[in-house]
C-alpha cells in the first residue's frame, strides 16, 4: 500500500524537474487566484477560456496549468467573500458569513490568511486522498464490462441531475438535453450523420469548448454586465486596516480553527468524490457542523475565525477529490472535471482506468504537479494577497470586455473559427436562460460530455443482455446501480412532493 | 418566475414533440445494416424531454394555482445585456468577414467598455491595445498560428 502510494509520486517528482513545467503550474495558480478573486469569474470560466492557450504545451504542463487555475481560483474566491461580502464563487458564500464581519471589524488580513492556510491544508490532504484512491478504483474499473459501465454512468448522471439543479425535473431535463446535444455528428456504429443539417462543421459533433465557454463564461458576463453598477458600488465600499494585530493568525486562532480545518477537509474529500454535489454543499455542510459543534455557537456569523477555516478547507478539498471519478472511471463529477476531459483529449489522453496503464508516467507527473500546485498556492497567496485584493477593485467595465475577448479567442481557436463563436453565443444565451430559470447547466455539460459513453455502453449492453432486462441478474453490479438510480429518483420525487405539499399547507394557513 | 417555468416547460414540450415528429425522421437516416438504429438515442432523449417537460408543466401549473407569481424571471437590464452581446458578436463577425481579425478584436473590447460607461481616452486606448498586442505576441509570434 505504502509502496503503491509513494513510488508513483517519487517518479512523478523526478519527471517534473523541468523548470518550464513548474513555471506553468505557478502561472496557473497565480492566474487562478486572480480570476477567483473577481466576483462571478469562477474556475469553470477560467479553465474553459484558457484551454486554447495550452494547445501548444506538453500534456503535463498543460493540465498542470489548468489544475493550477482550478486550485488557485477556488482559494482566491475567498478574497471577495471576505472583503466584499460577495463570494467569487458560490462555494465561498459560507466564508462570507464570518469573513465579512471580521473585515468589518478591521481584521480582514487575519481572515484572508486563515482562509489561505485552510485552503492549502484542505487542498493538499485531498490531493493525497486522490493519489491513494484513484489507482485502486481504476483497477476495479478495469475489471467491469459495458453493462456495469452503463449502470454507473446512468447513476452518476441521475445523481448529478437530482442534486445540482433547483428541482429534480429540471435537473433531469438538463441531463437529457446534454445527452441529446451529444448525439450531433456521425453515429458511432454506422457513421450516419445526425442533426448535422448538411454542415461539415457538425460531423465531428458540437465542440465542447465553445459550449462550455458560452454556458459558463459568456452567460455569467451577460448577467454581470446587467448588474455592473451594483457590483462597482460594493467594490467602492471596501475598508482596510493597518493595525498589525489584525493581519496575523495567532496561536489562539489556530487552536480554534485546526479541528474545523480537519473536519472540513474530511467533508470536502467525501463530497468531492460523489459526482455532482459540488463545493457549495461541502462548504455549507462544514460550516454548519462546525457552528453546531462549537461551545460558543453564538459567535458564528459575527466574526468567528473557525467559520472561515471550516468553509474554506471544505471548499478547496472538493477540487482534487472530484478528480477521483474522472481519473479512475472517466466520469466527470464536476464542471471543472468535464472541462478538463477536453484538455486531456486534446493532449491525446483518455481519462479513465486505461489512463493508469497507457499513460502511467503522465498520471504520476500530474500527481506531483498537483502537490506542487498546493505549495504554489501557499507561496502565491502569502506573497500576493494584497495584490489580489487590489485586483478585485477593478470595475466591471474593464473586467467584462477582457473576459469577452478571451472567450472569443478560445471559441475561435477550438470551435473552427466563426462557427465556434456562433456556437458560443447560442450556448451563452441558453446559459442565461438556464441560470435564470434554475436549469442546471452543470448537469447539461456533464450529460453532454458523457453522452457518447452512455450511448456506446447502452449499444453494447442491449445485445449483451439479449434485449431482456431480466438478464441484469447476471450483472449484479449493474443491477445495483440501476436499482440505486430508480431509488434515487423515487426518494427525490417523494421529497419534492412533500416540499410542494408543505408549501401548499403554508399558503393555506 | 413560475409563469416563466411554465412557459419553458411548454417550449421544451414543443421542442420534444418536434424532435419526435420532424427533426429525427428528417435529420437521422435509418441504416438497414445497423444492429441498433442510429435513431435510438435521439428518440430516447426526445421521450425523456417530452415526459419530463409534461411533469414540469403540471408542477408549475399547480404552483401557479396555489401561489401568486413572484414576478418576471428576467429584468430589463438582463434582456438588454443579452441582446447587446448578440449584436456585439454579430458586428464582430461581419467585421471579421470583410476586414480580418484586427477590427473585430478591437470592437469586442471597445464597444462593451463604452456601453458600460468607460469614457477615459487613455483606458479606451490602452486596454484594447494591450489585449490585441498580447494575443498577437502569443499566437502569431510565440505559437506561429493566426486568426484566419
Amino acid at each position: 500500500m505504502i509502496e503503491t502510494f509513494f513510488a508513483p509520486l517519487a517518479a512523478g517528482f523526478a519527471s517534473l524537474a523541468d523548470v518550464w513545467t513548474l513555471t506553468y503550474i505557478v502561472i496557473g495558480v497565480a492566474v487562478g487566484y486572480a480570476v477567483g478573486a473577481i466576483p462571478g469569474l469562477g474556475k469553470g470560466t477560467a479553465t474553459a477560456v484558457l484551454i486554447p492557450v495550452t494547445f501548444y504545451l506538453d500534456p503535463v504542463s498543460a493540465i498542470g496549468l489548468l489544475i493550477g487555475i482550478a486550485k488557485g481560483s477556488t482559494a482566491g474566491s475567498a478574497i471577495s467573500a471576505i472583503l466584499l461580502n460577495t463570494p467569487g464563487e458560490p462555494s465561498s458564500a459560507a466564508t462570507a458569513f464570518d469573513g465579512y464581519p471580521l473585515a468589518q471589524q478591521g481584521k480582514a488580513g487575519k481572515a484572508l490568511k486563515m482562509a489561505l492556510f485552510a485552503s492549502v491544508i484542505g487542498d493538499l490532504i485531498s490531493t493525497l486522498c486522490l493519489i491513494a484512491l484513484a489507482a485502486p478504483l481504476a483497477q476495479f474499473a478495469l475489471e467491469i464490462g459495458p453493462v456495469e459501465q452503463f449502470g454507473i454512468l446512468l447513476f452518476s448522471l441521475t445523481f448529478i441531475g437530482a442534486l445540482a439543479g433547483s428541482s429534480l425535473t429540471k435537473g433531469l431535463l438538463s441531463g437529457a438535453l446534454g445527452l441529446l446535444v451529444a448525439t450531433v455528428g456521425l453515429e458511432i456504429e454506422t457513421a450516419v450523420p445526425r442533426f448535422t443539417f448538411g454542415r461539415l462543421e457538425f460531423f465531428d459533433g458540437v465542440a465542447l469548448i465553445p459550449v462550455a465557454i458560452g454556458m459558463l463564461a459568456l452567460a455569467e458576463m451577460i448577467l454581470q454586465m446587467s448588474n455592473h453598477r451594483a457590483l462597482d458600488r460594493q467594490v467602492a465600499e471596501i475598508r482596510t486596516s493597518t493595525r498589525p494585530e489584525d493581519n496575523h493568525v495567532t496561536g489562539e486562532d489556530w487552536r480554534r480553527s485546526l479541528p474545523a480545518i480537519l473536519r472540513g477537509t474530511g467533508i470536502g474529500v467525501f463530497v468531492g468524490i460523489l459526482p455532482g454535489l459540488g463545493a457549495s454543499v461541502a462548504s455549507f455542510m462544514s460550516y454548519g457542523v462546525t457552528s453546531r459543534t462549537s461551545k460558543t455557537p453564538e459567535r458564528f456569523g459575527k466574526g468567528a475565525i473557525e467559520g472561515v477555516a471550516a468553509s474554506e478547507s471544505a471548499d478547496n478539498a472538493v477540487v482534487p477529490s472530484s478528480f477521483v471519478p474522472l481519473f479512475a472511471l472517466g466520469i466527470p463529477g464536476s464542471v471543472i472535471a468535464a472541462i478538463l476531459i477536453s484538455a486531456f483529449v486534446i493532449h491525446g489522453i483518455t481519462p479513465g482506468p486505461m489512463m493508469f496503464v497507457e499513460d502511467a508516467e503522465i498520471v504520476q507527473s500530474l500527481y506531483a504537479a498537483m502537490i506542487v500546485a498546493s505549495f504554489a498556492l501557499l507561496a502565491i497567496g502569502l506573497i500576493g494577497q494584497s495584490f489580489f485584493a487590489w485586483i478585485i477593485r477593478s470595475p466591471m467595465r474593464l473586467i467584462a470586455p477582457t473576459v469577452l475577448f478571451f472567450c472569443t479567442i478560445g471559441s475561435f481557436m477550438q470551435g473552427g473559427g466563426l462557427f465556434g463563436i456562433l456556437i458560443m453565443v447560442i450556448f451563452g444565451v441558453l446559459g442565461v436562460f438556464a441560470k435564470k430559470l434554475g436549469y442546471s447547466f452543470v448537469t447539461f455539460l456533464i450529460g453532454f460530455v458523457i453522452g457518447p459513453s452512455v450511448e456506446l455502453t447502452l449499444r453494447q449492453t442491449l445485445p449483451l443482455l439479449d434485449y431482456d432486462a431480466a438478464n441484469l441478474t447476471q450483472h449484479p453490479i449493474a443491477a445495483i446501480f440501476i436499482a440505486m438510480t430508480i431509488g434515487l429518483i423515487a426518494i427525490m420525487a417523494g421529497s419534492e412532493l412533500r416540499r410542494r405539499r408543505s408549501g401548499r399547507v403554508a399558503t393555506q394557513t | 418566475m413560475k409563469k416563466a417555468e411554465l412557459v419553458s416547460g411548454l417550449v421544451l414540450l414543443a421542442f420534444g414533440l418536434c424532435l419526435w415528429a420532424v427533426l429525427i425522421p428528417w435529420q437521422v437516416a435509418e441504416s438497414p445494416d445497423a444492429v441498433i438504429s442510429p435513431r435510438m438515442m435521439p428518440y430516447l432523449c426526445a421521450t425523456l424531454i417530452v415526459v419530463l417537460s409534461l411533469i414540469l408543466i403540471a408542477q408549475s401549473w399547480m404552483d401557479l394555482r396555489r401561489n401568486a407569481d413572484a414576478g418576471p424571471a428576467f429584468t430589463r437590464a438582463e434582456v438588454l445585456s443579452t441582446l447587446g452581446v448578440i449584436v456585439l458578436f454579430g458586428v464582430a463577425a461581419a467585421l471579421f468577414v470583410f476586414t480580418g481579425p484586427l477590427l473585430p478584436g478591437i470592437a469586442i473590447v471597445l464597444l462593451p467598455m463604452l456601453a458600460l460607461g468607460e469614457r477615459r481616452i487613455l483606458v479606451l486606448t490602452l486596454l484594447p491595445a494591450a489585449l490585441m498586442g498580447g494575443a498577437w505576441l502569443l499566437f502569431y509570434v510565440a505559437l506561429g498560428t493566426s486568426f484566419q
